[in-house]
């Protein structure tokens, strides 16, 4: 009896002690160690001096590396994000038809995002895009014109095809949008048939605003993800040519483990912590204005 | 019921367990790192940078130093050059660094770890005659010094020299020049003769800061790239350094190096114009001589820098160094380790010359008659060099690192037209005056 009490009581915590033990050691004690490491002059082979703010003056008075990856990384974000989620939606719209063998499209849709931050896409990717690549073949088979350029190598499109990499990988919000679409009760759409819409008008009379709480879900999520977007820049383009792709997470690793200056590297991550801390309760705050709640209404 | 629900608590803990594991699993490899292992065996750790076939020759020299010093165990690991320096970075956080690595004395790469007396200066085991410098030449030794110190044995010596595919040059009519080019402005009219017949580059793009390019072509106006004393960390002019790139964009714009993009993007011998057919010379280290012949598939030729023969701006130095990590806990062990490696007849018959050439001038000597084809050339251009070479450059000043950087970045913005050589040079030299 004593023990049925125990359990009902406590088993939750068990449940969740993996979680808590991994957010615990490989979260918040790192995240602790980097904001001391941010008031410190460490570069790993002697222990940390206390600097005070020195980083943080430095970064922001002098870094002109700090501007630029700020700058790169937030047109990546701007454009990227929103792209990437028109795409899924669209395709998540598409797919949500029940047609034979649908299963199969959904599937091959989601591939890119599973192996989509892994390296090997990466340096698909630039193989793809390079001067001699299967994207200038294509170009030269369907236009008959030899683009002697290097789409990954040239200042001007660099960080455009990188863009596209990420619009390619709208896998997993497609699937959170197909599974909010599903959500949806069919007898809204039969009512407004009744009334004679067409469907462009659901799509944006009822689809739209049902659906606000995911694409609240997916922008959060794709923000934060696009502020920490790293691999492409470092395998595809290495930061390069010329720091237009020089993300803001790249430069923090070049500082940190190509210049071993640990502790400014760990002053870039705090300021980029409360950039997107920032914009998360900006998004979150705006919620209020367009995100739906259909049980219960406004939060 | 009870039953289940003791189920979920009992996968609950495995998970968590499973998750704990899963940290701790790190690097079982090192666990090595204690010293002594216990049947009164010594253990070192060896590590350096570079491919499969540079380890498999590595570890059968290592196996042969264990089978002549039984009492010592050799633990070898070993990085591509691009994340070398960062594992070595992050074993010293640990106190964990190799008792022996590959180094390479006055890089910036290895500055901070000189910075923060990591490394053993050798001086005492030479005395004690751990380590035998008798047969390898001052230069050398001057060259793996920092102050009065040693740091570094050279472990193989080489030299940067002009690879030229013969084949090319017959179908153009041209004649290799025995002794090298007498300058960069001799090589252009033969240039244009192999871009008709290759119908692409002529020459691979060997003006690259990375390759010393800067380097060489600073000592043959008789300055040198950096400076070692002074109110500017640079020692060339302006007109050298304009000069230089002016030459380069006209290479590049008339079509005789590939464009920089193909360049950057080269990944080693196989994928170099060279090797591809489409140029027909390159400036390579002599080391790297046998992995071009090999993916050419065919006999190539090595001839001097432009310039080379009429100048002293060629240098013979070593492709890496030995080193001892000062917080080596059997440093005798791991001077044994490194005198084997440079001294040993039998351990240089195993490395070969894929580090470059013995440094010792006994076991060159003694390994000349056993040299292939491919080597013998290799050796014989580092013999050449020898007799045109002049010592490196004095060491670079503090800071020097981030004004290397700094070119290199300028050097990218000249070849994609976004600054000229003349801007470029007053910012570098702006960056680089001392206060």
């Amino acid at each position: 009896m004593k023990k049925k009490r125990f359990f009902e009581l406590y088993g939750g915590y068990i449940f969740v002690a993996p979680w808590l033990l991994g957010f615990i050691l490989l979260t918040l004690i790192p995240f602790i160690c980097l904001l001391y490491f941010s008031f410190t002059d460490y570069n790993m082979f002697t222990s940390p001096v206390f600097a005070g703010l020195k980083n943080y003056i430095e970064i922001v008075t002098q870094d002109e590396k700090f501007i630029i990856s700020l700058t790169v990384t937030f047109i990546y974000a701007l454009i990227s994000v929103p792209l990437k989620l028109i795409a899924a939606l669209l395709v998540a719209v598409l797919l949500k038809q029940k047609r034979r063998g649908i299963g199969i499209y959904r599937t091959l849709f989601y591939i890119p995002s599973i192996i989509g931050g892994s390296v090997a896409v990466s340096v698909m990717w630039r193989n793809l895009f390079s001067r001699d690549g299967a994207v200038n073949a294509l170009i030269e088979a369907l236009t008959g014109i030899n683009a002697d350029i290097s789409w990954v190598a040239d200042p001007n499109t660099a960080l455009g095809s990188l863009i596209l990499m990420s619009i390619w990988q709208f896998g997993s919000p497609m699937l959170i949008f197909l599974a909010g679409l599903k959500n949806i009760s069919t007898s809204y759409y039969e009512a407004a048939k009744v009334d004679g819409a067409n469907s462009i008008q659901c799509f944006f009379k009822i689809t739209l605003p049902l659906l606000s709480p995911i694409i609240f879900f997916n922008l959060v999520m794709q923000m934060i993800n696009g502020f920490m977007t790293f691999t492409q820049g470092l395998v595809v383009t290495n930061g390069g040519p010329m720091n237009r792709t020089l993300f803001y997470q790249l430069y923090v690793y070049q500082q940190g483990f190509e210049d071993f200056n640990m502790g400014y590297a760990s002053a870039l991550s705090c300021i980029m912590f409360v950039i997107v801390l920032i914009l998360t309760l900006f998004v979150f705050k705006s919620s209020d204005a367009w995100v739906y709640y259909e049980s219960g209404g406004k939060k | 019921m009870k039953k289940k629900r003791l189920m979920a608590c009992l996968l609950a803990g495995t998970l968590a367990a499973g998750l704990l594991a899963g940290c701790g699993n790190g690097n079982t490899q090192n666990e090595g790192s204690e010293g002594s292992s216990s049947e009164g065996k010594t253990t070192i750790r060896f590590a350096w940078w570079g491919g499969q076939e540079r380890a498999d020759m590595t570890n059968e020299a290592v196996q042969l130093f264990m089978e002549k010093n039984p009492d010592i165990v050799v633990e070898t690991s070993f990085y591509p050059y691009d994340s070398y320096y960062e594992n070595l970075a992050i074993a010293s956080t640990s106190d964990n660094l190799p008792d022996v690595f590959q180094s390479y004395i006055g890089s910036s790469e290895l500055q901070q770890f000189q910075d923060g007396g990591l490394i053993e200066p050798l001086d005492t085991y030479v005395e004690d005659g751990l380590i035998d410098t008798s047969s390898i030449s001052e230069n050398l030794i001057a060259e793996g010094s920092v102050g009065d110190n040693l740091y570094g044995m050279p472990f193989g010596i080489n030299t940067r020299a002009m690879v030229v595919n013969p084949e090319i040059y017959e179908q153009a009519g041209l004649e290799i020049p025995e002794n090298g080019y007498e300058s960069f402005e001799a090589m252009e009219a033969d240039l244009a003769k192999i871009q008709e017949v290759t119908g692409k580059y002529a020459s691979m793009d060997f003006f690259r800061h990375a390759g010393d390019g800067l380097k060489y072509y600073c000592r043959l106006q008789g300055e040198t790239e950096f400076a070692s004393e002074g109110d500017s960390l640079i020692g060339f002019s302006k007109e050298t350094f304009v000069d230089f790139y002016t030459m380069r964009l006209k290479w590049a714009e008339n079509g005789w190096i590939p464009p920089y993009d193909v360049t950057m993007a080269e990944n080693g011998a196989e994928d170099s114009t060279l090797v591809k057919g489409e140029s027909a010379v390159g400036v390579i280290p002599s080391n790297q001589f046998p992995n071009y012949e090999k993916a050419a598939g065919k006999d190539l030729q090595m001839i001097l820098l432009p310039g080379a023969s009429v100048s002293k701006a060629t240098i013979v130095q070593a492709g890496a160094h030995l080193s001892i990590a000062s917080t080596s806990k059997n440093k005798e062990a791991a001077a044994k380790l490194i005198d084997f490696l440079l001294n040993d007849e039998e351990a240089n018959e195993i490395l070969q010359t894929e580090r470059g050439i013995p440094a010792a001038d006994d076991i060159r000597e003694a390994m000349t008659p056993s040299f292939d084809a491919t080597t013998k050339k290799v050796s014989d251009i580092v013999d050449k060099a020898l007799e045109y070479s002049s010592a490196n450059d004095l060491p670079a000043m503090a800071g020097t690192s981030d004004i290397q950087k700094l070119i290199e970045e300028y050097e990218e913005r000249i070849m994609y037209k976004d600054v000229t050589p003349e801007e470029a040079y007053d910012a570098i030299a702006e960056a680089a005056s001392v206060n």
